[in-house]
């Protein structure tokens, strides 16, 4: 017997599968409206190799069939090769012969032209690619033809300049994809060839001349091409890495673009909506893709090169950029830094950007510092999004009651990062930074101010002393909210085409905008309307002015409306009444705050120091405000006073730094600007402070180390509670007082965002009031059992509670606990008093035979079992499985499914829904009539 | 001009807010305090929990805790474990009020030494502990009420007496206590006394004789500088054991009983303050009162130890007043022997008790007086009384009820146990007198409720071959 195994060789260059004597071509001309349809039609038609049939592509084109998909299948079935070229591209009479040669000698799919512009400038010798999908040549521009790259060798993907591909792999392959963009669909095409053993070559024997012309496809639609490509033909491995990657390089590529010519987000967004709304086709094509694979991810990296392309042009321009401005032999004078402070300023946005990178350094390695209202994100975003739409709010023993919108905005942000690290932190931390920088310097540029005073302004606007005082009170969302307001009050006053179209857009730009600014900080929202009718009353005159104060009362109408359904359970008095507002701030700011709103109001000319004006008013409104404690405003009117206050100090700023650096000003004016600029100077230096922490300003961080003893035992955490009690300053969010102390429950091991704001008392919390007396009035000395039912395994007690300078409420606190029998004293690796109940079990959600369940996300799961669970949570009916009983103000619902649901409540979450679908719609609309304009 | 008016617009808002105010600071919460002034404490309409610091249970000591409740109440036992780190033993039960019961704690913990606790669901209801063996025996009340410096004289570390202090710390957080001593030398400074840590659910004993050897009077105070301590001091010589708990200072002691089993008594006394104190001794019989029988003058800094056995004869309570605070306690021991008498034989001591009818008893009379005897003194009159006593078949338990007043006082007193007793008649204890009751042993009387019509104060005694312990009771507040 003679045994015969079938031996399959990728790369044997030695057996042709088609005798290339008698290899038939049909030519596909791809016409796109560019021009040089007939120069490319009689190239083909002079090959000395002849193909069988010429078809043409292309939308306008006479007797042209519309698509590539169907002139392949025009294509006679017994054609062996398919010519890809593009129409404009010219073939060298024996392009054919030596694509026809290649292909069969080497035995590949794919064969590509070497491609030469029509001035003799190499264009491509095939592609290299990085993981993402985008090309890389290799070559240096102009870099001229001078046969240097002359050598048939595997590439990644090849020009569809001109390409040459097996019939049957083509029809296998299902040709290109329609929906994506050329280039990226020619690589998309080789990578799919590859998956299933093709060879993908370049034959630098083929020759075409094709002229340089200008990019035409939408720089988007390119991007999310290649996005699709590698959801298609990555294995899931791979794209578990590659796509949270794109989206971060997206997300670099968007920022970079704000000193870079054209911004990006927009085209960033629409290109990952694009593959969002494309998902289920992009799924079934990659179906079809990795079906019968041959190879595997690996084999495709072979031909990919390390690292981004994009990232890497980007250090490059960014490099160059540098360089160019960095003086030289002929440039190194006072002079030419001059000029580069009074025009738009390189070096100053640059420094802007890094001292943003510096100042959020920690949230890029540490995240947010979890002290006061500043906490966490959610780990899980899709459970803030529930909470908030209608779920569950989980602060405290929870409630019914809305989440903050920033709560929401946390939870989105994390599921489009993917909840990587602590990315979606950092981006909006450092992000609201960049937002508020440039924001202000787009808001200068309505009164004409450079660009460079605006940057500077927009420094001490976003670190500066009022935004320390924001940071000073752990008010992130107000911190976040920074970034927004000077694109509110801009939106507002930016100059607008006549018509329908820009004013819908511009309209519903600002109502999407006032309801991102409302989100991260309600009180916020209010704040335009007011500033911008003061602007209007002092520029009575100015009909821009008025129009801007309508667009804001739209804005903050509108706005209002998409906090649904959180702003029907709130009231914003109660927001602005709560705490104390009273900003200490140290005498140095003070005088210099007076001499730059003195200097701009004076140096200015006429139109510009009544702008300066209306800004010193804001400066002192917001100084009031976050000082108005004594009129019953809190620390959220406090933290809101400090945003107005550094807007108008921002305007101020701009309009003596610009009055510095302009030429022919009065000498006298300055003069004045220059003693402004004395406080400039002060302020730039105040607000350089925040770079030594790192925390964009934000304290450090009190309860990821002061709570990390929750950790010891595994388990223990996500089971249980920690009840603080001390000073109300060093709890985090909200607390609770009790006969004057104060307390409040958190989870372990460190509360996160949805836990900052307390809901009014439930049962369960008055019931633990109820304990608590108990405990405090010395009735029990068992305060462990008494916690217990409650989930509280441990106590905390924050602040000095020990020696002759103790606090207080810290002592008194600690006298409460001291005196108890069950509970035992934490003293190792421990910052505060802390004790640990001996009772056992201790658990949030408890089963009727002890078994604890844990809290995975914001969800109790535990083993599935016949009885009961009971849930230490506010009671609610909507809690399940049913039956749902409310027992010892608690829940106890059915244990059999292993998990306690919460039916959110379907009118919220219908609000909720409607202002996310409204959010995309707003901003369509915007996008929409920008364009027009 | 608009920008004038602007700029001083601004100016003007600025300026007032600047003028604002800072928020008042945050007073501390009003939680009461867990320490006391008061220096007994007593039993409460609520519940409560008493801590007692030395009870022992092993192969030669067994310990009871007796718990009275007006209430049908819910009585948990903690006993701390001598093992670290051991979770204490929990044991609970359920007294059906108004009741008595006795809790043999080698029942729930028979480990050697464990300070227990005891919460009661409800109130009045009042705890004491004895511990006893074949040639032992020892009672106090427990401590309900916790004050700031705890005062405990009646020490001596003189040759052939220990003097033992314990620090009981039955609560989660750590204590550190200064220990101050006193002795005839004046304030003696022991560095490791100062700043002394004992950690959370946990006991420590010092032995003070290496510290503070040779003092024929030793007196300390205990001041808890973080957390809370419950402290005892346990004095021993060959001839048995007493123990007292700290008190707090007042200016009035009242001892109903300082003699017992031949015993010979002594006042000590050390002073609350910084100046010499006058004290004065009531010595107050069966028969009648001796006013003012006994008057010294002690030094801030140095205690005093007045000897009442020449003052009349057994049995008789005293009453101590001071011109300032003091801490006082009683310390009965074996009389000194004569020096050709052998050691450790005295003659046999005709001790008599008179009882509620007027008929006198007499102690069959031993051959060899054992015991030491010691407790507190009960700062306040009451006319209210709870005494959670206890009995054993070879021991005399009785109970002895002193009016200090100048009026005859009607007293009720109700026999408390886990049956159901008939009330006694109302007895008469005459002006400035004291009455000794008798408690029928082995029928399951584990207390006394004490009811006068006047100020009174209440104590017990047990004695027999086993020792002598000297026992105050507990006021109902």
């Amino acid at each position: 017997m003679i045994a015969v195994r079938r031996i399959r060789l990728q790369n044997a260059p030695h057996m042709p599968m088609t005798n290339i004597r008698h290899a038939t071509v049909a030519a596909i001309v791809v016409a796109e409206g560019t021009g040089g349809l007939d120069a490319t039609m009689a190239a083909i038609g002079s090959q000395v190799y002849e193909t069988v049939d010429v078809v043409t592509v292309g939308l306008g084109v006479q007797g042209a069939l519309p698509t590539i998909g169907d002139a392949i299948r025009a294509t006679p079935a017994t054609t062996d090769y398919i010519w890809i070229v593009r129409a404009g591209a010219v073939p060298i009479p024996d392009s054919l012969d030596a694509l026809v040669r290649d292909a069969g000698r080497t035995d590949a799919g794919i064969v590509g032209s070497k491609v030469v512009g029509d001035d003799g400038a190499l264009l491509s010798v095939g592609l290299i690619t990085d993981v993402f999908g985008v090309p890389y040549t290799g070559l240096d521009q102009s870099e001229r033809d001078q046969g240097q790259y002359d050598v048939v060798r595997d590439v990644a993907a090849v020009e569809g300049t001109s390409m040459l591909v097996r019939r049957d792999l083509m029809i296998g392959l299902d040709g290109f994809d329609p929906a994506m963009s050329a280039g990226p669909a020619a690589i998309d095409l080789a990578q799919r060839a590859r998956l299933k053993g093709a060879r993908v070559i370049v034959s630098p024997a083929a020759e075409v001349w094709f002229p340089k012309t200008p990019v035409t496809t939408p720089r988007w639609r390119d991007e999310a091409s290649r996005i699709r490509s590698s959801l298609k033909v990555y294995g899931w491995l791979t794209l578990a890495w590659v796509i949270p990657f794109a989206f971060l390089i997206g997300i670099v590529g968007v920022l970079a673009s704000l000193f870079f010519g054209r911004w990006l987000g927009f085209d960033f967004a629409r290109s990952w909506g694009w593959n969002i709304a494309k998902l289920p086709s992009t799924l079934r094509l990659r179906a079809a893709a990795r079906r019968n694979r041959v190879v595997g991810d690996t084999e495709l990296f072979r031909f990919q090169r390390k690292g981004s392309v994009t990232v890497g042009r980007l250090v490059s321009r960014s490099l160059a950029g540098l360089r160019n401005r960095l003086p030289g032999d002929d440039t190194l004078s006072i002079e030419s830094i001059g000029r580069d402070v009074r025009q738009p300023a390189f070096i100053i946005g640059i420094l802007a950007a890094a001292f943003v990178l510096l100042s959020a350094r920690q949230l890029w390695s540490k995240g947010l510092p979890a002290v006061g209202y500043t906490l966490p994100f959610p780990v899980s975003g899709w459970d803030a999004l529930a909470a908030y739409a209608g779920g569950w709010n989980p602060a405290g023993f929870g409630s019914d009651i809305a989440i903050r919108p920033l709560v929401a905005i946390a939870g989105a942000a994390q599921v489009l990062t993917f909840g990587v690290g602590n990315v979606s932190e950092y981006i909006l931390g450092a992000g609201a930074m960049i937002l508020g920088i440039w924001g202000m310097t787009r808001l200068l540029r309505t009164w004409s101010i450079g660009a460079a005073p605006a940057l500077l302004a927009g420094i001490v606007y976003v670190a500066g002393p009022t935004a320390q005082g924001i940071a000073g009170n752990t008010h992130i969302g107000t911190m976040i909210g920074l970034g927004v307001l000077p694109w509110a009050l801009r939106m507002s006053l930016a100059p607008l085409r006549d018509g329908f179209r820009p004013a819908a857009g511009r309209v519903c730009g600002a109502i999407a905008v006032f309801g991102l600014l409302g989100a991260v900080s309600p009180l916020l929202i209010l704040a335009p309307v007011p500033m911008l009718v003061l602007y209007a009353v002092v520029r009575v005159s100015d009909a821009i002015a008025w129009r801007a104060v309508i667009i804001a009362l739209a804005g903050t109408a509108g706005g209002s409306l998409l906090l649904s359904p959180w702003i029907w359970d709130h009231t914003f008095e109660a927001i602005a009444r709560a705490g104390y507002a009273y900003w200490n701030v140290s005498s140095v700011v003070v005088g210099a705050a007076i001499a730059v709103a003195i200097a701009a109001v004076v140096a200015a000319d006429r139109a510009r120091g009544i702008v300066a004006g209306w800004g010193v008013v804001l400066l002192g409104s917001g100084v009031y405000l976050s000082r108005s404690g004594s009129i019953g405003m809190g620390t959220e009117t406090e933290s809101a006073g400090l945003a107005i206050a550094g807007i108008g100090l921002a305007v101020a700023i701009g309009i003596v730094a610009d009055v510095i650096g302009a030429f022919g000003a009065v000498r006298w004016r300055r003069f004045a600007a220059g003693v402004g600029g004395v406080g400039v100077v002060v302020l730039l230096v105040a607000s350089s402070v925040i770079l030594l922490g790192g925390r964009i300003g934000l304290p450090g961080d009190r309860f990821t180390n002061l709570l990390s003893f929750t950790l010891a035992t595994e388990g223990e955490a996500e089971r249980s509670r920690v009840l603080l009690v001390g000073p109300s300053h060093l709890m985090p969010g909200d607390s609770r007082t009790f006969e004057g102390g104060s307390y409040r429950v958190v989870s372990a091991p460190v509360p996160d965002l949805g836990e900052a704001r307390l809901a009014d008392r439930g049962d369960l919390d008055l019931f633990l009031e109820e304990r608590l007396g108990v405990i405090v009035s010395g009735e029990t000395r068992r305060a462990g059992g008494e916690l217990a039912p409650f989930g509280i395994r441990w106590i905390v007690i924050l602040g000095d509670s020990d020696g002759s300078d103790a606090d207080a409420e810290s002592l008194a606190w600690r006298q409460v606990f001291a005196g108890q029998l069950d509970l035992l004293p934490l003293s190792a690796g421990v910052q505060e008093a802390v004790f640990v109940t001996d009772i056992d079990p201790v658990s949030r959600a408890l089963t009727s035979s002890a078994t604890e369940w844990s809290r995975d996300g914001w969800v109790y799961r535990g083993a599935p079992e016949p009885g009961r669970v009971f849930v230490a949570e506010n009671p609610d009916p909507r809690f399940g499985p049913a039956p749902w009983r409310e027992t010892t103000f608690s829940n106890e619902v059915g244990a059999g499914d292993g998990v306690v649901t919460y039916a959110a409540d379907a009118a919220e979450r219908s609000q909720a829904v409607g202002a996310a679908l409204s959010v995309v719609a707003l901003i369509g609309v915007a996008v929409w009539g920008r364009r027009s304009a | 001009m608009r920008r004038v008016l602007l700029l001083l617009l601004a100016g003007l808002l600025g300026a007032v807010g600047l003028m604002q105010v800072a928020p008042p600071p945050a007073g501390a919460p009003d939680f009461g305090s867990p320490t006391t002034d008061d220096p007994g404490g007593g039993a409460v309409a609520s519940p409560s929990a008493w801590y007692c610091p030395w009870v022992e249970a092993g192969d030669i000591v067994d310990s009871d805790v007796i718990v009275v409740s007006e209430p049908t109440v819910d009585v948990g036992l903690t006993l701390l474990h001598p093992i670290s780190n051991e979770v204490p033993e929990f044991f609970e039960t359920e007294l059906v009020g108004p009741g008595a019961v006795a809790i043999s704690t080698g029942g729930v913990l028979r480990v050697g030494e464990s300070p227990a606790v005891v919460e009661i669901s409800n109130g009045p209801a009042a705890v004491a502990s004895m511990q006893y063996a074949d040639k032992f025996i020892s009672a106090d009340q427990c401590i309900v009420s916790v004050p700031k410096i705890w005062y405990l004289p009646g020490g001596s570390t003189r040759t052939g007496t220990i003097t033992q202090l314990r620090l009981f710390n039955p609560f989660a957080d750590d204590a550190e206590v200064t220990i101050t001593a006193y002795s005839e030398f004046g304030i003696d400074l022991v560095a490791e006394l100062d700043g002394f840590d004992v950690a959370g659910r946990s006991w420590t004993t010092i032995d003070l004789e290496p510290y503070l050897p040779f003092r024929d009077e030793l007196a300390l105070t205990v001041t808890a500088t973080r957390g809370l301590v419950i402290p005892a001091l346990v004095r021993s010589d060959e001839r048995g054991e007493a123990m007292w708990p700290g008190t707090g200072p007042a200016e009035t002691w009242d001892f109903p009983i300082v003699t017992a089993g031949g015993l010979e008594p002594f006042i000590t006394v050390m002073s609350a303050g910084d100046d010499d104190i006058v004290v004065t001794v009531d010595i107050i019989t069966p028969e009648g009162a001796i006013r003012n029988a006994r008057e010294i003058t002690i030094e801030s800094s140095v205690p005093g130890v007045i000897p009442l056995a020449d003052l009349a004869a057994p049995p008789f309570g005293v009453r101590v007043r001071a011109s300032s605070p003091i801490g006082a306690s009683v310390i009965a021991v074996v009389p000194t022997a004569d020096p050709d008498e052998v050691d450790g034989e005295v003659p046999p001591v005709d001790e008599t008790t008179t009882t509620l009818d007027g008929t006198t008893t007499s102690v069959p009379d031993v051959a060899f007086v054992t015991g030491l005897a010691g407790t507190v003194g009960l700062a306040r009159p009451a006319s209210e009384w709870f005494v959670p006593l206890d009995t054993l078949p070879d021991a005399e338990t009785t109970m002895w009820i002193l009016n200090a007043g100048l009026e005859p006082v009607s007293v009720v007193y109700e026999p408390l146990g886990e049956l159901e007793y008939v009330l006694g008649e109302p007895v008469v204890v005459a002006a400035e007198s004291i009455l000794g009751v008798p408690v029928e042993v082995g029928i399951g009387y584990f207390g006394y409720r004490v009811v006068a019509d006047g100020p009174v104060t209440v104590a017990w005694t047990i004695h027999g071959q086993r020792g002598v312990a000297l026992v105050a009771g507990i006021a109902v507040q």
